[in-house]
């Protein structure tokens, strides 16, 4: 008899629950698929699945973040559904039924809805995974080898561990709430709420301007001062105050906002008193000023959704564009050492005693890479000298960069020429008292070109320097060690005799091969340590570098395994930024559509005594669509705000990594946005229409 | 007692058409096996400026009538006119107008918007049929001022007292100068000293603006205060009677016996 009523319950209010449903499916899909990523290296070549088990670890840290972000979203979504239905339940008891028994029909409900949502969210996390395959296939530029259906068991396990623990809590706090209340509150639950979602509209006004100020505040802080630990003089603490104040001036704008619409609306009476307007208005309030709070969180959680998703995919893009430019030769081994001088180093001769012979292995130049510590008075030639002297401003970030800190690296002409001819590119020339400067980062390149414009000179070694030419070498001869992203923030080309006395930190040799890659991969292989995306020598090579120099290590770059590594990185931003993103999203979007159909519910009576009253009906659905419109649209409003300001200080940082194109990127997190979130609001408008038509069509009850 | 045959026509001599012509109404719900007949073939009609009462135990069909004139239900035969227009033939859309233009309605519960102030409530009808600003200012104005609710004008339904909120959805029954106001037990959730109030209200709506009002009521007190009273028993017109020039009290003398007449009818049975 329970069951029956349990299930006649939940097929009831079906409408109600579709949504709820619906979010709990989402949860269950997209936890499922993303704990399948490992299983997923089974199909494509051992390259990529190397790198994609690596990356598992990462994931399963993440999947415990979503899972919390999950539960809260169910547990949440529940006690909404439960505060709906507190007068059944105490009608339950005023007809003699005994709290267990209401217990029961309670859990029973719970279980079956949790039961179907399970099982349709793992078929559709079966789905999910299947398309994230080839979707892991795209980012890691390899084919997927031998497609078959796969299902995992160790993912439905942990799924279904987690899924458990999560309605294991939501039935908890459904039977604690039950046992709390009293069953004269729970009659009277529904008139409970009528008086809420009136407040002063001074007071509104004065909390709005107070929010807005914070927020406005917290921009040009933002703006001014950047992040920590990259901008020069951004502290913690100035970050934190300014974190403060953007969620205080959030909340507060919420709080506000209300109020303060509702006093500006009011002084337009053509506005007001037109067809629903007022109505309309008033709801909103109402809805608002009940909801402010979780309007505010659901704003911020969007607003680290949208900064995260679209950072890491600018960051994404900046690193896939550069990784063949920064990869520029077949193969770069070097010893290097930043404390000490490297003079007597030759690695070609340790890499022979190490077992390879270069020469074999195709054509080579070595050269050493110098630090300009010595050679002006009182240190190195740094961007901050260079500042000081033309007044150029230093781009964003390079506070910490080498070039800053030590100076600039120093290269002799005729060893850059040397690697230059490697690459069939035509010497340079210098004058005894001329420099260039050569540069593969972007944001650091314009600098410098605007620094060689302006006729930067500099003394030392006994005689001024003047810019050779006025513009930055920034093709492949300008890269030191390949590298999966940019890394050299700049080196000086000085005339052989003005180099010999500065100390050599870094002895490098370029490799071209004689036959194909496949080939000269395998001929050096003896100097690579086990492990494809590793950069460190073996411990041959190692210890044959350390002979000749015990400070110096040795490291070994083919061009595979840099563009190996960058994919890598490439593939775990995007994946991370996509998987928090996503599930912040749909957490938010759930949480909007649960209360909107909720205070729908609420107000059907509103809508009947409307219709009553002669509302055409269409007047009536457009007041609800506005309502529901705004409710989601305020929240997005505040956040891309927020992220607007975030990112342009974000991407300032972003383009140390080199270029980052953002119009892209930014279409592509908006258009996850539109799918996700707007999908919510047309799913959760089209059941609100339908509770609505319900409620006007239902004739008044006879007396 | 003055009996009038049911169905009667107006009286001779009427200069213009009744406001709400109802004949022969029926209305049968449910499905063929296990029907139920709520109106059987009730016929009556009120003129301009009436205030007129219909009573009559529960069940007896009073708020399915009620529910038919006031378009939220259709009579599944007969023919309701509301100020010439019949009422079944009119669109969806249409009656949405009609409602609004030709019917103002007083519920038990005065079904006020609990977001909006009483200002908010009584310009609703007004803002809806896109009334301009000033003038819908000026005619809320007037109306609250004839029941008396301006000082309530800028309250939350919650800060008012029932006998304020009943007078307030009385004030939005009326602001669009409607050709009937139906009223369903306008005084059933009110005390004895909002009830006089309210009725008070109503009679002088009816006196000094012509307002047209029919009110549905078990009250005998409360329909004592109208100019004709129809009681409706088992789907059908019992009988009406007129006040005429008789004090409020014997007035309320006369319905109470019919009232008599009919429970007793009722209980033979």
């Amino acid at each position: 008899m329970l069951a029956k009523l349990a299930v006649g319950n939940v097929r009831r209010s079906a409408r109600s629950y579709t949504l709820y449903f619906v979010t709990l499916a989402i949860g269950v899909a997209v936890f499922y698929a993303f704990n399948t990523v490992s299983l997923q290296a089974d199909f494509l070549d051992s390259n990529a699945s190397d790198m994609l088990e690596s990356l598992d670890d990462v994931l399963s840290g993440l999947t415990v973040f979503l899972a919390v972000i999950m539960g809260f979203l169910m547990v949440y979504a529940n006690s909404f559904l439960m505060r709906r239905r507190k007068q059944e339940l105490g009608l339950y008891q005023v007809l003699g039924m005994r709290r267990g028994q209401v217990s029961e029909i309670l859990a029973m409900e719970t279980l079956l809805v949790g039961l179907v949502s399970f099982a349709v969210g793992i078929a559709g996390g079966v789905l999910l995974s299947q398309l994230l395959l080839f979707v892991t296939s795209g980012l890691f530029e390899v084919a997927v080898t031998h497609y078959k259906l796969f299902f995992s068991t160790d993912a439905l396990g942990m799924t279904a561990g987690c899924f458990a623990v999560t309605f294991a809590v939501m039935l908890a706090l459904n039977l604690v709430t039950l046992r709390r209340v009293r069953l004269v509150d729970l009659m009277g639950a529904r008139r409970a709420n009528e008086r809420n979602g009136v407040r002063s509209l001074p007071v509104s006004v004065v909390l709005f301007a107070a929010g807005l100020g914070a927020v406005i505040a917290a921009y040009v802080r933002l703006s001014r001062e950047g992040f920590p630990g990259f901008t020069q003089g951004a502290t913690q603490t100035g970050f934190l105050i300014t974190t403060a104040l953007v969620v205080v001036g959030t909340v507060l704008l919420f709080f506000g906002l209300a109020g303060t619409v509702t006093a500006l609306l009011q002084k337009m009476p053509r506005f007001w008193w037109r067809d629903l307007n007022a109505f309309t208005a008033r709801q909103l309030a109402s809805r608002v000023n009940t909801t402010c709070a979780s309007m505010a969180v659901v704003s911020l959680v969007l607003f680290v959704a949208l900064t995260s998703v679209t950072t890491g995919m600018a960051i994404c893009t900046a690193l896939n564009g550069q990784a063949n430019r920064h990869a520029a030769v077949d193969a770069t081994l070097n010893a290097t050492n930043l404390s000490g001088d490297l003079s007597n180093v030759d690695v070609v001769e340790a890499a022979r005693t190490a077992g390879v012979d270069l020469g074999q292995v195709g054509s080579y130049a070595q050269v050493r890479v110098r630090q300009s510590q010595g050679l002006v008075d009182g240190g190195g030639v740094t961007m901050q000298a260079m500042t000081d002297a033309t007044g150029v401003e230093a781009p964003a970030g390079y506070e910490a960069a080498y070039a800053n800190t030590l100076g600039l690296w120093v290269m002799s002409a005729s060893d850059f020429n040397a690697q230059r001819a490697l690459f069939g590119l035509e010497p340079v020339s210098l004058g005894g008292d001329e420099y260039l400067i050569a540069c593969t980062m972007d944001s650091a390149s314009d600098f410098y070109n605007k620094v060689l414009a302006a006729g930067y000179s500099f003394g030392g070694a006994g005689r001024t320097f003047h810019p050779a030419q006025t513009a930055v070498i920034d093709d492949a001869s300008a890269q030191l060690e390949n590298s999966s992203n940019a890394t050299d923030t700049g080196m000086l080309i000085l005339p052989d005799d003005a180099t010999a006395g500065l100390p050599v930190y870094d002895v490098l040799v370029k490799v071209r091969y004689a036959g194909d890659t496949e080939a000269g991969d395998a001929a050096l292989a003896p100097l690579a340590s086990e492990g494809s995306t590793a950069t460190v020598g073996s411990d041959a090579f190692l210890s044959a570098v350390e002979a000749q120099n015990p400070d110096a290590i040795a490291f070994m770059v083919t061009r595979t395994s840099a563009l190996a590594a960058g994919v890598s990185i490439t593939a775990l931003i995007v994946y991370l930024a996509l998987y928090i993103g996503f599930v912040l999203v749909v957490a938010c979007a759930a949480i909007m559509a649960v209360q909107q159909l909720s205070a729908t519910t609420d107000s059907a009576g509103r809508y009947r005594t409307l219709h009553e009253l002669g509302c055409p009906d269409q007047a009536i659905f457009r007041s609800v669509r506005a309502q529901s419109g705004v409710m989601f649209a305020a929240p997005l409003a505040v956040a891309l705000a927020h992220s607007l300001c975030a990112l342009a200080a974000v991407l300032k940082l972003v383009k140390t990594f080199g270029y980052a194109d953002l119009g892209q990127t930014a279409a592509f997190a908006v258009g996850i946005f539109i799918v996700a979130y707007g999908g919510y609001f047309v799913a959760t408008y089209r059941a609100e229409h339908g509770m609505v038509r319900q409620a006007i069509s239902r004739t008044r009850r006879a007396l | 007692m003055a009996r009038h045959a049911a169905g009667a026509m107006p009286p001779a001599g009427a200069a213009s058409a009744p406001v709400l012509q109802v004949s022969n109404v029926e209305k049968t719900y449910g499905s063929k096996g296990g029907a139920t007949r709520a109106l059987n073939g009730v016929s009556f009609a009120v003129e301009e400026g009436e205030f007129t009462a219909i009573m009559g135990p529960s069940g007896s069909g009073k708020s399915t009538l009620l529910n038919c004139i006031a378009t939220i239900d259709r009579p599944t035969a007969g023919a309701i006119l509301v100020d010439g227009a019949d009422t079944a033939r009119l669109s969806a859309r249409k009656l949405a107008d009609f409602r609004r233009e030709k019917l103002g309605f007083i519920f038990q519960d005065a079904n006020l918007l609990d977001t909006l102030t009483g200002r908010e409530n009584i310009a609703l009808p007004l803002s809806i049929g896109r009334v301009p600003a000033d003038a819908l200012q000026r005619q809320v104005e007037d109306t609250a001022h004839a029941l008396g609710v301006t000082d309530v004008l800028d309250r939350y339904p919650y800060q008012m007292s029932g006998g304020q909120r009943q007078r307030v959805a009385a004030a939005r029954a009326i602001v669009t100068q409607p050709a009937l106001v139906l009223a369903d037990e306008p005084t059933g959730a009110l005390d004895s000293k909002n009830t006089k109030i309210l009725l008070e209200s109503l009679d002088r709506l009816n006196r000094d603006l012509g307002s047209t009002i029919l009110m549905v009521t078990h009250d005998e007190a409360a329909a004592s205060y109208c100019r004709r009273v129809l009681f409706i028993r088992d789907g059908r017109l019992f009988t009406q009677i007129r006040r005429g020039d008789a004090s409020r009290h014997d007035f309320f003398d006369r319905i109470m016996s019919v009232v008599a007449t009919m429970g007793g009818a009722e209980d033979a049975r």
